[in-house]
């Protein structure tokens, strides 16, 4: 009885905790991006005209997000019925652009104002197999920073 | 030397083409690191260690293709991917590769 009141309390915690994290990360890359606004990001690949590189043009950033506790309870659950994970979906839409700003930030701090053919990687670093360990994925956008004139 | 991962450079001619180079680092997850994402996890978000980790690593690799490249007599490495894969049970591999060329600058 008391090994379910333990496991329901931390489940609560961590659900409650979770979203207080997620809901000010969101604020914060509202910010973020608001900031970087200047530095343009494509992907296609052909530069503009009077586009010069800048010193290390390859820049990226990259963000390895885990699930929470109570994200993977709640997964374990859902996989029975089946259907869309929307609490997946907000987290990794918030690492994806996390890693956008990165990208953008390193651009920025070589005096770049915009970044070309970006791509977008998302890899599973967990360990197979063994449901007891870490899950994570890891997210990287990188791309090609240039110095456009205005 | 010149990373990039579009194919033409503004201002820059190719000159020579050597083919593919490449680097990789498998790198495993550091036991005090992987307690420390046991506990993050528990609340969710961003596990920084790992991330540093990883770009670590993919410094590395990047840092191998570019040795390739300069043994080869290049002065840049055009088209760059990168490529991540799980080769092991709580290892990651990380992949760069690209093509490397000589590079002169238009007149």
């Amino acid at each position: 009885m008391i090994e379910i009141a333990i496991a329901l309390l931390l489940l609560l915690v961590s659900a409650v905790a979770s979203s207080v994290i997620e809901r000010r990360h969101f604020v914060r890359i509202e910010q973020e991006e608001a900031q970087l606004s200047q530095v343009l990001i494509f992907n296609e690949k052909q530069p503009p005209p009077h586009a010069s590189l800048v010193k290390q043009s390859l820049v990226s950033g990259s963000v390895v997000l885990g699930a929470s506790y109570f994200k993977t309870f709640v997964t374990a659950i859902q996989g029975i019925f089946g259907g869309r994970l929307g609490h997946y979906e907000s987290s990794i839409e918030g690492a994806r652009r996390e890693a956008l700003i990165r990208l953008r930030r390193a651009a920025h701090a070589q005096g770049a104002n915009m970044v070309i053919n970006v791509r977008l990687e998302t890899s599973s670093i967990s360990k197979q197999g063994n449901k007891q360990t870490v899950g994570a994925v890891e997210i990287l956008a990188y791309g090609t920073a240039l110095h456009v004139p205005k | 030397m010149l990373l990039t991962n579009i194919e033409a450079i503004p201002g820059y001619r190719i000159r020579q083409h050597f083919g593919l180079v490449q680097g990789n680092s498998v790198r495993a997850k550091h036991a005090g690191r992987d307690i420390m994402a046991g506990f993050k996890n528990f609340f969710g978000g961003e596990l920084k260690g790992y991330t540093e980790l990883l770009n670590e690593s993919r410094e590395q690799a990047t840092q191998r293709m570019t040795d390739q490249a300069i043994a080869l007599g290049a002065n840049g490495v055009i088209n760059v991917r990168f490529a991540t894969s799980s080769v092991a049970p709580g290892a990651a591999e990380l992949f760069v590769y690209g093509t490397a060329v000589v590079l002169e600058a238009d007149a």
